[in-house]
Order: structure tokens, then sequence, then C-alpha cells
């Protein structure tokens, strides 16, 4: 990160844009006006990634401030898409919020930053593992927002089973791209670390969430299923996947080991 | 109570008999554990391994076939057992990603033998148990073949080969490490457990060479001893006329800054010989004291001490220099063959007569005048098997995106 007045204008920009959009949602009956906004703030975000790019000279993704720009950007384009295609309010809302939340977090803790790349992560690898990852977990916390909305209608005997088929969508898509990520992580590891699967506690704990969501596959192919359950499972799962990827920093378990966030 | 547990496990069985039963699998792991001393799975090698695993395939098809409409065989293949299955190999995967796994774990665990679940017998029953399901879910679709069935086993199949492949396949593979000093031909190297093994070929280190990153400024702060972050880090790497603040209590300004160092009579000349440093001439203004320092400061090397500048409460240093680049340049000699100059550099593994040969690590207090590389020398002749099911998994995943949108079109 060269200049970081330049990532305050950016990001504050995006803040303000993601908002208007938000608040134009609400107002307007037309998706048009805000579409046109959530498109600006993408390229605008975009284009910021793509000369941060450049200027290091490697993908802008080796540090946690890096990882969560790709999250904003990745989270703002699947809100848009999601508002797009079924013109759910609250759901550019949260993918909104989200975006804002990343920029602004790294606005606060600039040190986030950290330009130098460790030889073990200058491999092509590095780009497609990192992408699909935030790919899918964008997809798995919007899946996951859906379950509580599901939670919360079930309370209140509103509920109705069309939501669960938008879930079914996110959690394939999501559980597609999880499957990627760790496959391309494991080939990564094979030709970095010499072995493709050694347990590391971040591998074990992207094992794990990869698994839930494999349950949660599995849990809707059984006859006698439970809603509730269903979505309680979608919740742990991402419980899981929050503890693989912050989490896995301040467990115990992960003091000796080697992937380094 | 008799009468009772007889009615549970009259068929069709359900979730909670499922739940029973794939829990004994790691119960029974557990105690073959704390009876046994053993301190490791001992899996066959080539070919018994290969064997065991076609023979388990094998019998479970058999079965599938002969016994179709069993009970039995429907309850292995059926979504409660799946459901069994998977979720018990998590909470054996979450022991393991909870509990440290390393010899020096919490005395409740080593007792359990809890800090090394992946030698365990609660591991391997429980991936028994998911591997007996997988296999007999399997059977029920692979035959007749069906297009639609397509994205079920490749999703599946791809599961079974990496699970099997890679279980199977530990007891054959080596990961040796080999300490190559200057001028000296290594044709050994070492397993974890110290054994050595003899090698097809021999490595001769002739050129060791690293690449730095320029170094970073750090606060320390006097009395807890501790690096202080200065807050815009990255702005904190050194270069020549860059002004560099602290929460304005500290404001740094870089004068001079020489790569490669040596002191004498506290000022750093340019050096290019062994224990040289990265050197940073600066002028510090210091707003607890009103007063600007002048100075050189320096990480030091293994023949110099680092250099430091006292400020009111802080010591103003240079971190140690972060690696950017490392690679080695070898001959390597395989039998009947003219020697080949190679270069080993992390990411960039080496072929060498069924061996890869990888970049690890070299003497890191020498650092750029390191008199050895430490090389990992790996076979893995199940290497192929495995990353068949990568790749049947990949295929399967793409399918799976397919058909995650077909189904909303259709509903």
């Amino acid at each position: 990160m060269d200049n970081l007045i330049t990532y305050y204008i950016v990001a504050g920009s995006i803040v303000l844009i993601g908002l208007i959009a938000t608040l134009l949602a609400f107002i307007e009956k037309e998706k048009k006006l805000p579409l046109i906004f959530l498109t600006i703030g993408i390229l605008w975000l975009g284009f910021y990634i793509a000369v941060l790019w450049y200027k290091m000279g490697h993908a802008p993704m080796k540090s946690l401030g890096e990882t969560r720009l790709w999250y904003a950007f990745f989270l703002l384009f699947i809100g848009s898409i999601l508002y797009l295609r079924w013109e759910y309010k609250w759901i550019l809302l949260f993918s909104v919020l989200m975006t804002d939340l990343f920029l602004i977090f790294n606005i606060i803790y600039p040190e986030n930053f950290d330009t130098s790349l460790m030889p073990a992560l200058q491999s092509y690898w590095f780009v497609p593992h990192v992408i699909v990852y935030i790919f899918a977990y964008s997809m798995m916390s919007i899946a996951t927002l859906f379950s509580f909305k599901g939670l919360y209608q079930m309370r209140k005997k509103r509920w109705n089973t069309q939501s669960l088929n938008i879930i079914d969508n996110l959690v394939y898509i999501g559980f597609a791209f999880l499957t990627f990520g760790i496959i391309f992580g494991a080939m990564w590891a094979k030709e970095a670390w010499g072995h493709y699967w050694s347990f590391d506690p971040k591998e074990t704990w992207a094992l794990i969430t990869w698994l839930m969501y494999l349950l949660y596959l599995h849990y809707r192919k059984f006859k006698n299923q439970n809603v509730r359950i269903t979505l309680i499972i979608l919740i742990i799962a991402f419980l899981m996947l929050l503890t693989c990827w912050f989490g896995v920093n301040y467990l115990p378990a992960a003091a000796k080991s080697i992937h380094v966030y | 109570m008799n009468k009772l547990s007889r009615n549970f496990w009259r068929f069709p069985w359900k979730l909670k008999q499922a739940f029973v039963i794939a829990l004994s699998f790691p119960l029974i792991g557990l105690l073959l554990d704390l009876v046994t001393s053993r301190d490791s799975v001992w899996i066959p090698q080539f070919p018994y391994n290969l064997i065991t695993f076609l023979l388990f395939i094998a019998l479970i098809g058999l079965i599938s076939f002969r016994y179709k409409k069993s009970k039995l065989v429907q309850f292995l293949s059926c979504i409660p057992a799946s459901i069994s299955a998977i979720t018990v190999f998590i909470g054996v995967l979450l022991l393991m990603g909870l509990i440290p796994q390393h010899p020096d774990s919490t005395p409740f665990a080593i007792q359990l033998r809890l800090n090394d679940i992946l030698n365990s017998g609660i591991f391997l029953f429980s991936l028994i148990y998911l591997l007996i399901i997988l296999t007999f879910t399997i059977f029920t679709r692979v035959y007749p073949f069906r297009w639609r069935n397509l994205p079920f086993l490749l999703n599946h199949v791809g599961l079974l080969i990496i699970l099997g492949g890679a279980t199977m396949g530990s007891s054959d593979l080596y990961r040796l490490k080999m300490l190559c000093a200057y001028d000296t031909p290594v044709w050994y190297g070492t397993d974890q457990r110290g054994k050595q093994y003899k090698l097809p070929f021999a490595i001769e280190l002739k050129k060791f060479h690293i690449d730095y990153y320029d170094p970073e400024l750090v606060l320390i702060d006097r009395e807890t001893q501790e690096a202080v972050k200065i807050k815009v880090k990255p702005d904190a790497y050194v270069k020549r006329g860059k002004k560099v603040n602290f929460n304005d209590e500290v404001k740094i300004t870089i004068d001079t800054f020489h790569r490669h160092a040596f002191e004498s009579k506290k000022i750093f000349l340019p050096a290019e010989r062994p224990g040289n440093t990265q050197a940073v001439k600066v002028r510090v203004y210091d707003a607890a004291t009103q007063k600007t320092w002048k100075g050189w400061i320096s990480a030091g090397s293994f023949i110099q001490y680092p250099h430091r500048i006292k400020l009111q409460h802080y010591d103003l240093g240079l971190a140690p220099p972060k690696p950017k680049k490392y690679s080695s340049e070898f001959k390597l000699y395989e039998p009947g063959k003219e020697p080949e100059t190679i270069t080993l550099v992390v990411n960039k593994p080496v072929r060498s007569m069924g061996w890869k040969l990888y970049q690890v690590s070299y003497d890191i207090r020498k650092g750029k005048w390191s008199e050895y590389t430490i090389i990992e020398a790996i076979k893995d002749p199940w290497l192929p098997l495995v990353y068949i099911g990568f790749y049947m998994l990949l295929a399967g995943a793409l399918l799976l995106i397919w058909q995650g949108a077909n189904l909303n079109r259709n509903g």
C-alpha cells in the first residue's frame, strides 16, 4: 500500500456510493438507478484494485487488509447480481454494509496492509486459490443471512419454502467454489511444501468447513428433514468457516500453523 | 429394557441407529488406542496397501450386488448413514482442530492420545466408517450407468479415490531432508524419525542466492521491550529521503541506506563480505525531549551487533530483513548421465528419477552467507491416483454449479 490517502478516498467514496444505492433501492420503485450506482461502485473498486495490482507488481491478496479489499469487491458484485435478479433489498443492504465494514476496517487498521510477500506465496496458484475462496465465502455469507431470515420467518409463522430453494442454489454454487479452493490449495501445497495435505490447522478447519456444507447438502436429501435443523446446520457451517478464516490465528491448536495471514 | 433395545434395532434403521453405529467406530478406535501401546497407525506398504484397498472396494461391491435387497445394505447406502458418517468425521476433525497436535499438548489430551489424532484409532475408524458408507453409496448408482448420475459419481468416486489413495499411499510416501553443504555431493536423506535412506541420485551445492526486501523501521518500547507497530507500517519501508511519523511523537527522515555495510568506528561503509548488514542513517525528532538525533541503525548480523538510537521512550532500530527470494544451484548426478546443473527455488520443485526436490530452508542465522541449504526429497507413488481424484472432484464441482442453477430454474 503505497498511498493510504488514495485508499481513504477510494474506500470513502465506495462506502458512500453503496449507501446511496441502498437508499435509492428502498425509495425508488425502479431498480435501474440503484444498479447504476452499484455498477459505478464495482467498477471504481475494481479499477482501484487493478491499479494497486499494477503498482505493487503482484496480486494485492496477501495481507488481511488486501483480502478484505477483494471480499468487499465480490460482496458488492454478488449483492448487485442478486438484487438484479431477485430484487431483494435487504440482501443489497447486507452486501453494502459488509462491503463498507471491510473497507472501513482497513481505514481504522491500515497496518493490515503489508507489502512484503513471503517466498511460499510467490506462486501462480495464489490468485485462483484466494479468489475462489472469497467467492465461496461471499456465497455462504449470503446463504447464512437467508437462514437467519428463515429462522425469523418460522418464528413469525411466515415461512415459505421458496427461500430454501434460493439457499440451496447459493450453497451449491458456494460449495463448488469451496471445493475449487480446497483442491487448488492442495495442489499449491504440493508445489510449495512438498505434500498436498499435512493437516496444518488451517487445512483441518478448511476441511471441517467443507464437510459441514457437505452435511447440509446431504441433510437436504433426507426425507424427514426438519427445516429448523437445516437452517441451523447452515449457521454452524458458517461459524466453522469464520473460525477457519479468522479464528485459526487465535486457537491454541494453531500456534504452529504454517499458514500466515 | 431388553425389549426396548430389541425394538430399537429392528429395521428399517433411521438417523438414531445410524448415529449409534457411527459413534461406535471412533469409540472402538479409542479403546484400541488405550489397550494397545503402539504409537501410530500401521498401514501396509506396496503392494499390500493397494491390494487391501482394491479388496475393500471389491468386497463392498460384491456385497452390495449380491445382497441388494438386504435391509443392512440398503441402510449402508442411505442418507441417514451418510449424515451420521459425515457428522462423526467432523467431530473427530474438531478434536484435531481444537486440541494442540504436538507432544507437549495438555496432559489430558496426551493421556487419551488426543494430541496425535491423525495417527489414532479414533481417526482411522471414523474414516473407515466414512469410506464404507461412501463405497456402498457409490455402488447403488454405478450400475446401470446413467448420465444424470455423472455429477454424483464424479464427486463420490473422486472423494473415495482421494481419501483411499491418501490414506493407503501414506506408507509409500518418503519425505527426506537433505542438508547440503558447498561442494559436497549428498546422496542420502533423513526422514522425520531420523532414519537415513540412500537416494538413487546425488546433488552438490554450488551456489546459494538470496534477495532481501528493504528493511522496516521498528520502535521498541523501552519499558516492555516490545516492538511498537509503526502505525503506517508500509511507510516504514526504508527509502532515501523518506519521512516517517509515528503518532507525532517520533519523526524520522532517512538520509543514507546501504544494503551491504560494515561498521567501523560508528560509521557504516558499504562492503560486500560475509556478515554484512543493512544499515540506515537517520535523523530522528523526538517530541518527548524536543531533540533531533542523528545516527546509524542496523539489524546486525551474525558478526555485527545491532545498532539502535535511544530516544526518551523508545529505541529506534531496523527489523531483520525478510527474504524475498532464495534459491540454490546444484550439480545433479544421475547414474549413467552427464552431471546437470539445476536451480531449486521455493514453489518450483525439480524432478529426478521419481523423486521431487524442494528448496526448504537454509542457515537463517547466516542468511545470505549460509554455508548450507536444506532440500527435501519427496517420493509419492500414489500421487497420480490422488490427482485423478482431484480432477474428478473439480469436474464434479463444475457440474454442481450447473445443477444448482438448474434446480433454481425448475423451482
